[in-house]
């Protein structure tokens, strides 16, 4: 029963996912493309739960959905525009980009569908919050430490490069 | 040790230690310069006549100097080195006599007299009066050299130092345009131009030019004669000539032969002396008149086994000699410049000289050599007095000078007769003995006769040296006329200025009038032994000419007519000249103008030149300039295609990156993939 | 429940769709947008191997290594995207444009 769930889950999620990408990619105006966004990494949020990474899924709604789409509609706002000019490059440029595109969608569905992938015997399924924390603060903990300097640097960054003179 | 080494070598380094002290004189020590070239010729003068005693005395030498040593064994050597026999010392003599008399000269010619226009002289020096006597000096070290020579490859190292001497000097006044024609300032000649003349540095380069064709024979001869003989040496050459083929003799010869027709102006390498009169006078003396162009003689007679062995050599040097004592004759009888006319007169009586040695008369034709050099030098010393004096070089614009300039007046009479070969004067001993020895002339052979007809070389000879004895008196006597006879035909306000010549000038002048009264007689009849002959000097043996006194007054009678037609034409006025211009019309004219050979020379030499010079503009351009320029393109089609990366824009430069993981993943996930299927 | 490939796949799509847009899209801020696509598509991709592969022999025991790379790389997107859109806005300021094809004053 739980399985059919989580195929009917998965799909569901998978095409808004999808769905959202595409339109983050088609959509004319510039807002419409953010909206679209924000459906495209709260579908993602939901397949993170499909996949038993139930504290990621949470930091992904935080953050991205609630922090980086932000920003990025703060900039928009920011940033507007004389004229609506068209949003997409001219016709030479969307083939190359199709091309490279397809090709390597091509190349990543045929790695993906014969790598001998080493399928572990039972599936992963627990809660990882706490795990994760641990991990965090112990076999992490340099990348942890770097990451929060990281964003330290951003943020003076972001902050310097804004500035009005 | 003979004595006669160091006094070569004395010879030798006197004039080139002036030299090398006058490289170094700066241009304020004028003085310097003059004073170190006189005493270092004069030095030489002194030696030379020290050993001409020693060779009357029956003193040789010819003594080697190992230069390189080269062939697979170390087997051949060459040398170089000095000889000294009869005809150097001779030669020496000559040589140094008239270089110290023309460098004292020169003193007084390059200093000129200016008349401001209150009528007050300035004394006005050449500039270049130390760079004058620097390439003297050179000169006259690179000809003593010459003469002293023992072999062939010292004697060429000599000879082209003379020829570049002679460059230097021709040029001396480099910075002297060409001098186009100029309406006449002369009375009686009204419409006439005087003749547009090269500026000296192309006059040098023409004379090197074409003397350097005729070194290439000379070149290419010695080298044959080496392949042959194995040496330079005269005298070995000499001993192993008897073993040689006659063809690879007469080859040899008439190489050698080339090289005498270029230094000495005979034809058809004459083109050069003409125009080399635009060096200054004392130069066209030394150099033009009594060394260098004798040095083709020299060399012939140098080299006179070479010839002596190949009868059909002799020839061609006879009849290339007589040729050319004609043929100048016919341009020296209508020219209008004194100097020219007197080039023209050296040429002519250069071929005499190659004449007599394709006669057989070695020491005749040195002795001609010897007097010619001291009488000729005079003429031209005379000549540079009357320009220094009278300010111009046509001879219509002249005229009167013998009251105005006396003793020039007398100097150029007496050399004037002498060149003509009226007796007692020297020229007239040395000229007759040639022609009595050309008639007495039995050839090997008669080509005339290998071609069926009744013509004889010797006959032939003979008419040449007739009747340029005859042109020979007429164009001197109308020399002297036009010179110095009547009045003064020239700008009249120039009258005042002329002078004679300064001290310096006059002394070597009166100087040489002595040799050229009292040469003739070192080789008369009147001292037969060989002790006291030049001529039984050179050829050691008593002399034996036999100058019939028919032959005698034949020629002296041929110089008298010729005598007197210029005096009826330019003295008299009996008759008239431009009468007779008009009368042989297009052949006066063709005479005037060289008979056509500059012209036809300058046409040769220049298509050659401009068509190699197109040839080698075509490959220039098209090959070399195309490669670079194909070269160039390249690159910058490289930089177009490089640029076409450069946008500038973010997504270009996305796209690239991502292009280029895709080419990476297919490389590692394609070859998986087929395997797998 | 779909097995790896699935997920795997839904990851390349994700990740090409993002590539697409990146090449192709005019305005900068949809550019980042597309970038951001990109690296939720290797994030899923990511966890995916997590739950489904065995864990990896000889590495130190940490059984969610997946998510936590996944952690990271938000973060340093979260960064990312802040530095970025700061640059637009200055950008911005000087030449009033935020098309990405009008910003090409490195153009040789």
């Amino acid at each position: 029963m739980t399985d059919v769930i989580a195929t009917i889950a998965f799909w569901v999620f998978a095409i808004s996912a999808v769905v959202g990408a595409l339109g983050v990619v088609a959509a004319r105006r510039v807002f419409h493309n953010a909206l679209f966004l924000v459906v495209a990494l709260g579908s993602t949020a939901a397949i993170y739960v499909l996949l038993s990474a139930d504290f990621l899924a949470a930091v992904q709604i935080l953050v991205y959905v609630g922090a980086i789409v932000i920003l990025m509609l703060f900039a928009i706002m920011l940033t507007p525009q004389a004229v609506e000019l068209p949003s997409f490059a001219p016709g030479g440029q969307q083939f190359a980009g199709s091309l490279v595109a397809l090709a390597l969608f091509g190349l990543m569905v045929g790695a993906i569908v014969t790598g001998p992938w080493a399928l572990a015997a039972r599936p992963l399924d627990q809660p990882t919050s706490y795990d994760l924390g641990r991990g965090l603060l112990t076999t992490f903990v340099f990348p942890f430490e770097l990451a929060s300097l990281v964003l330290l640097v951003g943020m003076i960054g972001a902050i310097l490069l804004a500035r009005e003179d | 040790m003979s004595p006669l080494l160091p006094l070569a070598l004395l010879i030798l380094l006197a004039p080139f230690v002036a030299f090398l002290l006058n490289a170094f004189v700066a241009r304020r020590a004028w003085a310097l310069a003059g004073a170190f070239t006189i005493l270092g010729v004069g030095t030489a003068f002194v030696a030379s006549l020290l050993v001409m005693g020693q060779v009357l005395g029956g003193a040789r030498l010819d003594v080697p100097f190992p230069w390189l040593t080269i062939g697979p064994n170390q087997s051949s050597v060459i040398e170089l080195g000095l000889r000294i026999d009869a005809i150097t010392a001779a030669m020496l003599i000559a040589v140094t006599g008239v270089s110290l008399l023309v460098q004292i000269y020169s003193w007084g010619y390059l200093h000129e007299t200016e008349f401001d226009a209150q009528g007050h002289p300035h004394v006005h020096r050449d500039p270049g009066f130390s760079r004058y006597y620097c390439w003297m000096a050179l000169f006259t070290f690179s000809m003593l050299g010459l003469v002293l020579a023992n072999g062939f490859l010292t004697l060429f190292i000599f000879w082209e130092l003379v020829g570049l001497c002679s460059y230097l000097l021709i040029g001396f006044w480099y910075d002297r345009g060409r001098t186009e024609a100029r309406p006449l300032l002369a009375e009686g000649y009204a419409g006439q131009y005087a003749d547009a003349r090269l500026s000296p540095p192309e006059a040098a380069k023409k004379a090197f030019l074409t003397t350097r064709l005729g070194d290439l024979g000379l070149l290419i001869g010695m080298l044959l004669i080496w392949s042959q003989t194995g040496t330079f040496t005269f005298s070995q050459v000499e001993a192993r000539v008897a073993g040689l083929p006659v063809d690879i003799v007469t080859i040899a010869a008439l190489l050698v032969f080339c090289g005498a027709v270029g230094k000495s102006a005979q034809f058809p390498l004459h083109v050069w002396l003409p125009d080399a009169m635009e060096g200054p006078t004392p130069v066209s003396a030394l150099i033009h008149a009594a060394t260098m162009v004798a040095a083709g003689v020299y060399l012939v007679g140098r080299t006179y086994f070479l010839f002596e062995a190949a009868p059909v050599a002799m020839l061609v040097v006879a009849v290339i000699g007589g040729f050319t004592a004609f043929f100048a004759a016919t341009m020296g009888l209508v020219n209008n410049d004194i100097k020219r006319v007197m080039a023209y007169s050296t040429v002519s009586q250069l071929g005499y000289m190659f004449l007599a040695l394709g006669v057989g008369g070695l020491g005749v034709a040195l002795f001609h050599l010897f007097s010619h050099a001291w009488f000729k030098a005079l003429l031209f010393l005379t000549a540079g007095s009357v320009i220094h004096g009278s300010g111009t070089q046509d001879m219509r614009e002249m005229g009167g000078l013998s009251r105005l300039m006396p003793w020039t007046f007398v100097a150029t009479l007496i050399a004037g007769l002498s060149l003509i070969g009226i007796p007692p004067l020297s020229g007239f001993w040395s000229k007759d003995l040639i022609i009595s020895a050309v008639e007495h002339h039995h050839p090997a052979f008669e080509p005339g006769r290998l071609l069926a007809l009744d013509l004889s070389i010797t006959g032939l000879l003979v008419f040449f040296a007739l009747t340029t004895v005859l042109m020979t008196a007429f164009y001197t006597v109308r020399l002297l006329w036009l010179t110095f006879g009547g009045r003064w035909r020239g700008d009249p306000h120039l009258v005042h200025h002329i002078h004679e010549a300064p001290a310096p000038m006059l002394l070597p002048m009166l100087i040489l009038l002595v040799p050229t009264v009292i040469v003739g007689f070192w080789g008369s009849p009147f001292f037969p032994d060989p002790g006291s002959n030049f001529v039984g000097l050179i050829e050691a043996h008593p002399f034996q000419e036999d100058m019939s006194l028919l032959e005698v007054l034949a020629t002296v009678g041929l110089a008298v007519v010729g005598i007197g037609i210029a005096w009826a034409m330019y003295g008299a006025k009996i008759v008239d000249p431009a009468r007779f211009v008009r009368l042989t019309g297009p052949l006066y004219s063709w005479a005037y103008n060289k008979w056509g050979f500059d012209a036809l020379y300058n046409w040769l030499v220049g298509g050659l030149v401009v068509g190699l010079a197109w040839v080698i503009a075509l490959f220039d351009q098209g090959v070399i300039d195309g490669v670079v320029n194909l070269l160039a393109r390249v690159t910058v089609g490289l930089g177009r295609i490089g640029r076409g990366f450069q946008t500038g824009q973010v997504q270009t430069y996305a796209w690239v990156v991502f292009g280029g993981v895709v080419i990476v993943a297919a490389a590692l996930v394609l070859p998986a993939l087929f395997r797998g299927v | 429940m779909p097995g790896l490939n699935q997920f795997l796949i839904l990851g390349a799509v994700l990740f090409c769709v993002g590539i697409y847009g990146a090449l192709t899209k005019r305005n900068v801020i949809v550019l980042l947008m597309c970038l951001e696509l990109m690296l939720n598509g290797i994030n899923v991709t990511l966890v995916g191997f997590n739950r489904f592969l065995a864990p990896p022999v000889g590495v130190s025991s940490s059984p969610f290594a997946g998510q936590m790379f996944a952690l990271f790389i938000i973060a340093v997107a979260a960064a990312e995207a802040a530095l970025g859109l700061a640059i637009v806005i200055a950008v911005y300021r000087v030449r009033h444009t935020v098309q990405v094809d009008e910003i090409d004053l490195l153009r040789g």
